[in-house]
């Protein structure tokens, strides 16, 4: 699990989540994850999701596609989502080559790198995401992709 | 033919997102050994086998990716040799002292088409893999400590101008293609496997929508049960894993992709085949990509051309 402090929980400042929810109290027997529900609106998809792993690690568990899953570290941004509504927290570093402060204030974020806190609305808005979701997912579609690209 | 001029890869250098989370990761998952840090706060590392003091080196930073990647030639006539190859072909060159990076000699540093920075030195401290030079045993306890890979072997990078960064390896550091990937027209390379030695590839590069851009730095083990291992121990690590374990097709090497945590691709491979520069190269057109990168399963993983740092 990553070991680091939580950061600012946005759009829910001073509701004490973290301390409820943190990575400490994860191995304890009578810990019972909670759960939320997710919205993914670029594929229509609903899926409920544990409060206690991230946005991404949850989704992919529950095999929803919407979001694409890519490195799961913060490194590669092909699971940048937009939040369109809800409380999440920053549990991980983002790379800043991807996500920039205003990003960050207008909940453009990883959703490998935040936990849900309260029910959430999503859109999927990875460079590579949105165009892939909407193309087909074929040898074609990649090679077009980089085509385009160049 | 005796291996001359450029010999190996000799060190990656990553940027991590957290400096301690993946010091953790490189030392007890990945099983490379931790060999020091420098006055820039830069932690090095290299595979149990490996005689000279380092094949990695990662440093904190807000974004992934890899900074340069480095080779070694055989001696200092030959990297001032490949320096003034490398001007000549237009290139422009610098120098970094001796002693900027622990135990390593003067190292010329360049820029290629693709964006990528890629160095050359000829010295760097013979520290040994605790073997001995004299009577050695096979291996010893580091062997078996995590993954424990017994090198970094390659690297896949990507960029835009594939073409350029190729031509430079071919044409003036002495590489020789091994294997490509050929998009719908036959003539336009996705991806290129180049190779300065028997191996299959020391580099390799990928066509990709953004320059300087990392798709993994691999690390060699020594059968397909020691893969399997890796798999085994990812698993318990919650590693997050891209493609296998499987074969691929291409370079016939069996592979696990998987990412660190600062989602910085490396790979976890064994096999292939022992190539020579003599050899015709094997080319996959891009519509068999998919048996190309995971030949068990035949199925294209989009995430090999969509997904770098
Ligand atoms: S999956 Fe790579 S940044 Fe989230
Ligand atoms: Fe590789």
């Amino acid at each position: 699990m990553p070991n680091l402090p939580a950061e600012n929980t946005q759009r829910a400042r001073g509701d004490g989540m973290e301390t409820t929810h943190s990575e400490m109290t994860s191995g304890q027997a009578d810990c019972v994850p909670s759960f939320v529900t997710v919205f993914i609106a670029n594929s229509g998809e609903t899926g409920r999701c544990r409060t206690d792993e991230s946005l991404l690690e949850g989704l992919r568990r529950l095999g929803k596609r919407g979001v694409p899953v890519g490195c799961r570290g913060g490194g590669c941004s092909v699971c940048k989502v937009e939040v369109v509504s809800g409380r999440y927290a920053r549990f991980r570093p983002m790379s800043r080559e991807y996500v920039n402060d205003r990003d960050l204030a207008e909940g453009r974020v990883l959703a490998c790198c935040i936990r849900p806190v309260s029910a959430l609305e999503v859109r999927a808005i990875g460079r590579m995401g949105d165009r892939l979701a909407a193309t087909d997912k074929t040898t074609t579609g990649a090679t077009r992709l980089i085509a385009e690209e160049r | 033919m005796a291996i001359t001029g450029v010999l190996r890869p000799g060190h990656a250098q990553l940027r991590v997102l957290n400096l301690e989370e993946d010091v953790k990761f490189y030392r007890d998952v990945l099983g490379l050994v931790e060999m020091g840090r420098d006055s820039y706060g830069r932690v090095y590392f290299k595979g149990w086998d490996e005689r000279d003091h380092h094949s990695l080196v990662i440093r904190q930073a807000d974004r992934a990716g890899i900074d340069l990647f480095a080779f070694k030639v055989d001696g200092v006539a030959t990297l001032d040799k490949l320096e003034g190859d490398l001007n000549a072909y237009g290139v422009e060159t610098k120098r970094i002292p001796a002693g900027e990076m622990l135990n390593t000699g003067e190292r010329v540093s360049f820029v290629i088409p693709n964006g990528h920075t890629i160095e050359l030195y000829a010295e760097k401290k013979d520290v040994g893999n605790g073997l001995g030079y004299m009577n050695p045993e096979p291996w010893n306890a580091a062997a078996e400590k995590g993954i424990a890979p017994t090198r970094m072997d390659h690297a896949l990078l990507g960029g835009v101008d594939l073409d350029g960064a190729r031509d430079i390896f071919v044409n003036v550091l002495g590489f020789y293609l091994v294997e490509e990937v050929v998009a719908e027209d036959g003539k336009t390379q996705i991806a290129v496997w180049l190779s300065c030695s028997t191996k299959t590839h020391d580099i390799a590069f990928v066509r990709a929508p953004e320059d300087g851009k990392l798709h993994h730095v691999s690390y060699w083990l020594e059968t397909w049960e020691k893969v399997l291992r890796a798999a085994d121990i990812m698993s318990m690590n919650r590693v997050p894993v891209d493609i296998g374990p499987t074969r691929h097709g291409i370079t016939r090497g069996a592979t696990i992709y998987a990412f660190d945590r600062s989602g910085n691709r490396f790979e976890t491979f064994s096999g292939g085949y022992i190539a020579y520069p003599d050899m015709h190269p094997l080319t996959w057109p891009i519509d068999h990509l998919p048996e190309g990168l995971d030949f068990a399963q035949r199925k294209l993983h989009e995430t090999f051309l969509t997904v770098f740092s």
